[in-house]
């Protein structure tokens, strides 16, 4: 064997005469689209999260329900008192609420850590990084199914009437959601592997956000200009509120789905031109 | 049909300062523009260039062996070629399957199974479920770890783990194969099955690329090598030339070094045996400096260092007998202001094969040296060696200040004192308080002393002198 590396000479060449030929940088569409269609592995990925955290417990999943249970209980007592709500009404307004929350505040407290916590894999093959997205989103969505189940047992105890067809509007609401939860989970990730200062201010953001968002009380306790400011002008309102409406049977606004399309679009613009830009750069940043 | 194509290939690395990486600074050299952008300018953008501008192809058929140092750019390059680092600059085209086998098993859970995690890390590296479950029997088979697979991965010993993970990765069709040398195997009884699934994985494999800093390692395994040096490659082709090259380039340095320790401790002894001077404390921390004044007949290696050949031949071996060295009049001779040296030959009664000596012979040495400036006690010497191996140093008796002009001094071996063998006699120079050498002439004469074949005699004694001693066997 005596063949000599040479340098080549013109790539086009060699390019045109091997059809089999291709480039090792991937774009951010592809990325995006490889991702998505790679659905058994982000799948199983998101599944295998799930499960670990319950790995040796008894009542495995169910822990986050019964945390869940225990919280809108006691929190729902305590609070229908407080802002002189009738508590077969208020219940089921605040355990819709938490279960959106949760599922809202997850995906952006986890999808900090998204790249982070991705490196040990990206940095040992080559990797969509959309697939970490879609299973933080799938995980979270596996985590929303469990909760549903203390919403189900709050509402037949204590006002079944609210099971019906306005209720199935959650599910569009739902979609949008998670449609956004794809673009902040990436969005976040690449800004929060570059900028390592960000976690932080996420996490206390939201915690202010949890109360000055109507989690806790109803939207319309505010009114005038305190209203506007919290509500109208809170994204998270509308976020919440598209899925949380229908689960207390009302019909969502229909500014609030206004604002999440908006924001589907607008953060699908944002993330898309972000990783379009960065995305070569994420396996530097690691 | 398996192809890499890397065009002028770069990659470099920012380097994040603790408070660069940060958002604060960021906004905050927004907002006050001019004077922390200067110091952003010079301070923001730390980047350590691993790669720059690397074009190579590779096909079907190429076993590739990546040597250099640490740093040299060797794992970046093979995770470029793997995608998981796109080039900052240039074009990286591949045709074929890509394996690389950095980590032993990609997403690795200590809590899950070992049958989970060979599902997880087999649809990692781009298999489907079906691809995974129809391989499961043989990864079982070949990792022995029976019962275990279905406890989760944190039960295992760190060389259970590698033998699942090793059985795993070589499952699949390896396609283009990339390799750090560190992809280690568990246990000898498993390294050794391990060894022969490794040589069959690489059989199949279209290309393998590997990186390593053994040239050991990479003659057994690859037919065509590449040595890279602060990210640039510096030499490619056949294996053998390379690897030769790179051990040169490896092994210079040490034996430079070497060498120059031992002529510093022998020059040491030898001047305080004299008049108990202190062996050349003010030497110590100079260093043989690589040739700079280097002419055609002898190079300068500084500190009095003289080479009369390029390192690298003496090393490999191509080096022929020499009787006489001499550097005429006209000619800068090796030395410095206060002598230099004229010319050096072996004296021996059989003049016509100076080459090969007998040992029987008496092996005069011989060196004409000029002294240029007065008021040095100088101390000529001989260092002889056998092969690598420090035989003697000899210097006069007695030794005084030498006026200008020249002088001719010999040294007598006597006979039947040495062993058999490549002997090889350095010629030096130095002067005793303060102690300094002048000049030091390595390989100045190379002689062979070869064994007689007599009837009788023992062959291959060993040791570098067979002096005759006096013996007494008497019956008591």
């Amino acid at each position: 064997m005596t063949i000599v590396l040479t340098p080549i000479e013109d790539i086009e060449d060699i390019g045109d005469t091997d059809a089999g030929l291709r480039s090792l940088e991937t774009t951010a569409a592809e990325d995006l689209l490889r991702g998505l269609s790679k659905r058994e592995l982000w799948g199983r990925l998101g599944w295998l999260d799930v499960r670990r955290r319950y790995r040796r417990t008894t009542i495995g999943p169910f822990w986050t329900s019964i945390t869940l249970a225990i919280y809108v209980v006691t929190v729902g007592t305590v609070g229908a008192a407080l802002w002189h709500q009738n508590i077969y009404e208020y219940l089921p307004f605040l355990v819709s609420g938490m279960i959106v929350w949760t599922l809202v505040s997850s995906i952006i407290m986890e999808s900090c850590n998204l790249l982070i916590a991705g490196q040990s894999l990206f940095r040992s093959i080559r990797f969509d990084y959309s697939i970490l997205a879609y299973a933080l989103v799938w995980r979270n969505f596996l985590v929303l199914l469990h909760n549903f189940v203390v919403y189900f047992v709050v509402v037949l105890a204590l006002k079944p009437s609210l099971l019906s067809f306005t209720a199935l509007l959650a599910l569009p609401g739902l979609a949008l959601v998670l449609l956004n939860g794809v673009w902040v989970s990436l969005l976040f990730g690449i800004v929060c592997l570059r900028f390592r200062d960000v976690p932080p201010l996420v996490s206390s953001a939201l915690q202010i956000s949890m109360l000055i968002t109507p989690l806790f009380w109803p939207a319309d306790t505010l009114t005038g200009i305190k209203r506007f400011v919290f509500v109208d002008l809170n994204p998270l309102y509308h976020v919440v509120d598209v899925v949380r409406a229908p689960l207390v049977g009302r019909v969502p606004d229909a500014i609030s789905y206004g604002v999440m399309i908006a924001m589907t679009i607008g953060g699908w613009w944002l993330t898309y031109a972000m990783f379009t830009r960065f995305r070569k750069r994420i396996a530097y940043w690691s | 049909m398996a192809t890499i194509i890397l065009e002028n290939v770069s990659a470099q690395f920012p380097i994040y300062g603790a408070q660069q990486r940060s958002l604060r600074k960021a906004i905050f050299q927004r907002a006050t523009g001019g004077s922390i952008e200067r110091e952003g300018k010079n301070g923001e953008r730390i980047t350590v260039k691993a790669l720059s501008d690397i074009s190579l192809t590779l096909h079907d058929g190429d076993r590739v062996g990546l040597l250099g140092h640490n740093g040299a750019g060797k794992s970046t390059l093979l995770k470029l070629m793997a995608g998981i680092y796109e080039p900052v600059s240039g074009t990286i085209k591949v045709e074929g399957r890509i394996t690389p086998l950095f980590d032993t098993m990609p997403g690795l859970d200590g809590e899950d199974t070992g049958y989970e995690n060979i599902i997880t890390s087999g649809m990692l590296v781009g298999m489907t479920r079906q691809q995974i479950e129809a391989k499961i029997p043989e990864i079982e088979e070949f990792c022995e770890l029976g019962e275990y697979l279905t406890l989760p991965v944190r039960t295992y010993s760190s060389g259970m783990t590698m033998r699942l993970g090793f059985a795993l990765v070589t499952a699949f069709d390896p396609g283009v194969l990339l390799m750090d040398e560190g992809f280690g195997t568990g246990d000898q009884r498993f390294a050794e099955r391990a060894e022969a699934r490794m040589k069959e994985f690489i059989g199949r494999s279209r290309i393998m690329v590997l990186a390593s800093h053994s040239d050991t390692i990479i003659r057994s395994m690859c037919n065509k090598a590449i040595i890279m040096e602060t990210g640039k490659i510096i030499a490619s082709g056949p294996v053998n030339e390379i690897c030769d090259q790179y051990y040169e380039s490896v092994h210079r340095a040490a034996v430079i070094a070497k060498r120059a320790t031992q002529l510093k401790q022998a020059a040491a002894i030898a001047a305080s045996s004299f008049d108990g001077a202190e062996p050349g404390t003010e030497n110590e921390t100079n260093e043989i400096i690589e040739a700079q004044d280097k002419c055609d007949a002898w190079e300068d290696a500084g500190n009095g260092v003289f080479r009369l050949d390029d390192a690298s031949r003496i090393i490999s071996g191509e080096i022929r007998p020499r009787s006489l060295v001499s550097f005429p009049s006209d000619m800068r001779r090796p030395g410095d202001d206060v002598a230099r040296l004229c010319s050096a030959r072996l004296l021996v009664d059989d003049l016509d094969d100076l080459e090969t000596i007998d040992r029987d012979e008496l092996i005069c040495v011989e060196m004409t040296f000029e002294v240029l400036k007065p008021g040095y006690v100088l101390m000529p010497n001989f260092h002889v060696f056998l092969g690598d191996q420090y035989v003697f140093v000899s210097s006069p008796p007695q030794i005084s200040e030498l006026a200008p002009g020249i002088y001719n001094s010999t040294m007598s071996i006597p006979r039947g004192f040495l062993n058999v063998g490549f002997f090889i006699i350095g010629v030096a120079l130095t002067s005793v308080n303060p102690l300094k050498v002048h000049f030091y002439v390595q390989h100045a004469l190379r002689f062979h002393v070869p064994e007689k074949t007599v009837a009788g005699v023992i062959k291959g004694i060993p040791g570098p002198i067979r002096p005759s001693m006096e013996w007494n066997v008497t019956h008591t």
